[in-house]
């Protein structure tokens, strides 16, 4: 019966520990004058049906007169197990028996057939473990190369894994984060940042406007850059040379570029002897969506104060920043121009498969920025792209894919190292 | 940046070959960014607007090059009068060019120079705007004045007369006209210009065109010389002589260089670099600066097209572009710093953690949304922001909340495989008492769906959150218009809700147009944040 499975049943449990009732029987009987007790006196006991018939079955009692007398046999029987007994103990250890004694035990209800053990074990059980019935049984052979079926774990979205890798990176290199918030005043969005208030990225199709306004806390501040604005104050420059108005100031716009929070931590912490920072968060310009554009994307940005600081140190964070964040072996320095900074750079880097790419742009913050904010000090400053790096990274080649609504690719996406 | 379409047969024209184009080009802010055919597209940086046309680019090719060096000669006559009664766009600048060659790539070129400086100097014409004429067309004397209403002449590209106000409404160019008054330059025969909109077809520049009328007007005086001052100097860059027109009395724009004091070791600080006076001088002339006295002090003169020279570190930045970006040596800064993210990006990545231990996925979200992802689908009323220039419908204001994102990005995938569980932390913009009235605001939000999603799952997601947090919690009912009545429930933590979690109704799903239950919640990272 190779394979099956048989365990004691209730009734069959009870017996083991107590005795079979044929036993108990002959027990009760032995020991008595002649060796012989009255029918009417043992039909009290609980079984005596059962434990009568099949102790005259086995020969241990025969029947005189009103007396059941205990036979020879029986008496014999008192000093050994029978097969039934050993059967009884060898299902409570193993599950099993022999063939012929097992039928009888099924037969009287005392086992039963326990688990399937089928000659080859596929799915192994708690059961078979304990029981044992695996040593008897085979294991299956598994097609390893057979499909098994798809789960997904739970996980990071790519992108913002990504952003996490990126601010690692910052972290490693000694800056501290930074952040700024949402709506925004053009205060610290452009006027801060010497952005004239008739600059052109100061219009309707390059910044979010936002209805309602709010206030310059710090007027002193506000004053500086006023005079900054429309004259130069005592900076050296002449200024824009048009009326500075506090009211535009004070409008609200959505954060179109993460230097906001480098001008509000900058004028924060002003009196530190050096300091650098970083800020990773999402800018908001207006634009038409398509596979290259979206009007809410990430920029990353850092700032270095200190004294001394000059233009090849620029170059040489830069330099840095593109070997250990971008791993590129080659950097080049673009001219360019950005409003609050002077001189200004763009940093292009040379990618294995894709040649040449331009991740960002970095100057030194103008002197109409810095006397303002009363920083004593030379600052460098540097902006990226993230999605772009997030794209090339990440195998992207539509940038609305970085937020992807798509579960299936989610799922299936595979984890991008840095 | 603006990008500028040039001949390169034009460039050629004026000594510069395709490889100095190309290499050089790069180097003085002129980038290339596509080649078709003889069209080559330059990405100028926006200070240097004297570069949108092939004369600004030669001159700054040519002065790196060494090839000219020096403050180019730009000197114009004095011209006729132009009267000028009292129009509201009332500055005004007027010149006129002889003996001009406009065959071939020269004439694409200077009307592109002039839309382009009218465009990005000139604000989209608003500050400044510029109209280009055949001088020769023109008789008699010229008056700049306002325009009277009903007046009528041919605009431009049209075959009969239009009244002003007709132009403003049908022709392509009248949008400029809007919001403003009306002006007019008028010559002996009628009106040849109105400004800011459109020239007249009589006096329409063509290839034949042999002496050229320019005239600037606008809003901003500074804007208008600019303009001027960058135009005259790249025609006198082909050699053609410019007349300034006397306007009360004065030839406008002056023309002649400003002075501007530099120190020898201001440059060097900034740069970085042990220069001598007399290589800053050197490099400068390059630049196309003049140079005065190349002492510890350098008298720099500034040319009257470098309008970007506010500050003598402009002129040190042009030290540097002159001395080659790519050949200084970058020094990596010793500056002493202790990296740190934020509490807030700490926080939300131990909180991430725990959501995918939950089995979640991440997803990502725009803050831009609209009042019908956030409200109307939702059957809420929050009070968001409002964006007052939104490029479309889809993206008119911020969350106050992420859970309509985490719905939507569901409503996406009602075709996948479920059981679906997603989560997102992302910024929120709720009122505040702040500067500007708004406050940034991290929240969590998380939405599980499938066949037998129910309550109690979302409970046990929230609760093994806010216990892995070491928080203690109280959770009550909660009537929220998104859920299920009694099937809703708010978080406490420290007697402040935090949140709420909750079934959504089967009306809600389907506004979303889900057919699985949903159990999902929103909490506030500030608010659970230890």
């Amino acid at each position: 019966m190779g394979g099956l499975l048989y365990e004691l049943t209730p009734e069959g449990r009870e017996y083991l520990e107590n005795g079979l009732p044929e036993k108990r029987l002959i027990r009760k009987i032995h020991g008595i004058l002649g060796n012989k007790k009255k029918v009417r006196d043992l039909v009290s006991m609980p079984g005596f049906s059962i434990a009568f018939s099949w102790a005259r079955k086995n020969g241990w009692v025969e029947v005189e007169g009103e007396y059941v007398k205990l036979t020879e046999a029986g008496k014999r029987a008192l000093g050994e197990k029978t097969e039934i007994e050993k059967a009884l103990e060898s299902v409570a250890a193993s599950g099993d028996a022999p063939k012929e004694v097992l039928r009888v035990l099924i037969s009287r209800g005392l086992v039963k057939r326990k688990a399937e053990v089928p000659d080859e074990i596929a799915q192994l059980t708690p059961e078979m473990i304990i029981t044992g019935a695996w040593k008897k049984a085979k294991f299956k052979k598994y097609d390893v190369k057979a499909p098994a079926p798809v789960v997904y774990p739970g996980k990071r979205h790519p992108y913002s894994r990504f952003i996490d890798m990126i601010k690692r990176k910052f972290v490693a290199m000694g800056f501290e984060e930074a952040k700024s918030p949402i709506v925004e005043l053009e205060f610290w969005n452009f006027d801060v940042l010497f952005q004239a208030q008739n600059h052109p990225a100061r219009e309707v199709h390059d910044t979010f406007f936002v209805e309602g306004s709010g206030t310059i806390p710090d007027r002193s501040l506000a004053e500086r850059v006023k005079k900054v604005h429309e004259t130069g104050w005592i900076t050296g420059s002449s200024g824009w040379g048009c009326r500075w108005d506090y009211r535009r100031a004070a409008s609200l716009v959505l954060r179109s570029q993460t230097t906001a929070a480098s001008a509000r931590y900058l004028y924060e912490n002003r009196e530190r002897p050096e300091l650098k920072m970083f800020c990773i968060d999402r800018v908001f310009r207006p634009d038409v969506v398509d596979r290259t554009h979206l009007i809410e994307f990430h920029q990353a940005e850092g700032i270095v104060m200190a004294d001394g600081l000059n233009f090849r140190h620029l170059l040489g964070i830069l330099k840095d920043f593109s070997e250990r964040v971008v791993n590129c072996d080659k950097v080049r320095f673009v001219p360019s121009y950005y409003p609050f900074t002077e001189p200004s750079v763009d940093l292009y880097v040379r990618h294995p498969e894709l040649g040449w790419i331009e991740v960002g742009g970095a100057g030194l913050f103008r002197p109409e920025v810095l006397a303002p904010l009363k920083v004593k000090k030379p600052v460098i400053a540097w902006g990226l792209g993230l999605t772009r790096l997030a794209m090339i990274y990440l195998g992207v080649s539509d940038v609305r894919d970085l937020f992807s609504r798509d579960i299936d690719w989610l799922r299936r996406k595979e984890v991008c190292l840095l | 940046m603006p990008v500028v379409e040039v001949d390169i047969r034009d460039l050629k024209n004026l000594g510069v070959t395709e490889e100095e184009a190309e290499t050089v080009g790069e180097m003085v802010k002129a980038v290339v960014e596509e080649r078709e055919g003889e069209i080559w597209k330059f990405e100028v940086t926006s200070d240097r607007p004297d570069m949108l046309s092939s004369e600004g680019i030669a001159r700054a090719v040519k002065g790196f090059l060494g090839r000219e060096v020096g403050l180019p000669a730009i000197r114009a006559a004095e011209g006729p009068e132009l009267r000028v009664g009292n129009p509201e766009r009332s500055c005004v600048v007027a010149f006129s060019v002889r003996n001009v060659d406009l065959k071939g790539p020269a004439f694409r070129n200077l009307i592109q120079f002039q839309e382009k400086l009218a465009q990005i100097l000139g604000r989209n014409r608003r500050e400044a705007a510029v109209g280009v004429h055949d001088l020769d067309r023109i008789s008699g004397p010229v008056v700049y004045r306002e325009a009277k209403p009903g007046e009528r002449f041919v605009p431009l590209e049209m075959y009969g007369k239009m009244s002003l106000e007709e132009i403003v409404k049908k022709h392509p160019k009248g949008i400029y006209g809007r919001g403003s008054g009306f002006q007019v330059f008028e010559d002996a025969e009628g009106i040849i210009s109105f400004p800011p909109v459109i020239n007249s077809e009589r006096t329409k520049v063509t290839e034949d065109t042999k002496n050229l009328f320019v005239e600037i007007t606008g809003t901003n005086p500074k804007t208008v010389e600019d303009v001027a001052k960058i135009m005259i100097s790249n025609l006198c860059e082909r050699g053609w002589a410019v007349e300034r027109w006397v306007i009360g009395g004065e030839a406008r724009p002056d023309l002649s260089p400003r002075q501007v004091g530099v120190e020898t070791a201001f440059v060097n600080s900034v740069l970085g670099l042990e220069l001598k006076p007399a290589e800053i001088s050197a490099i400068l002339e390059r630049m196309r600066f003049g140079v005065l006295d190349a002492s510890d002090r350098i008298s720099v003169l500034v040319p009257p097209f470098r309008i970007d020279i506010l500050h003598p570190v402009d002129i040190a930045e042009d030290v540097a572009v002159g001395y080659g970006y790519n050949n200084m040596v970058p020094v990596y800064p010793k500056v002493h710093g202790i990296g740190s993210t934020l509490r807030e990006t700490d926080f939300s990545e131990a909180v991430a953690e725990l959501m995918i231990g939950l089995g979640f996925q991440e997803i990502l979200s725009f803050v831009l949304t609209s009042p019908k992802n956030q409200n109307e689908k939702m059957g809420v009323k929050t009070g968001g922001i409002k964006i007052l220039n939104p490029c479309t419908r889809r993206f008119t204001t911020c969350r106050t909340w992420v859970l309509p994102s985490v719905l939507e990005f569901l409503s996406a995938n009602c075709h996948r495989e479920y059981p679906q569980k997603v989560f997102e932390i992302g910024d929120c913009v709720i009122p505040g008492s702040t500067e500007t009235g708004f406050r940034t605001r991290k929240k969590l939000a998380f939405a599980i769906a499938h066949d037998r999603a129910n309550f109690t799952e979302g409970k046990s997601v929230v609760e093994a959150l806010l216990r892995s947090l070491g928080l203690s919690w109280e959770i009550e009912e909660k009537n929220h218009p998104s859920f299920i009545e009694s099937r809703c429930a708010s978080v406490t933590v420290g007697n402040r809700e935090a949140g709420f979690f909750g079934e959504l109704k089967p009306e809600v799903l389907l506004n979303w147009k889900l057919e699985k239950p949903v159990v999902c919640g929103e909490l506030d990272l500030e608010r659970v944040m230890p």
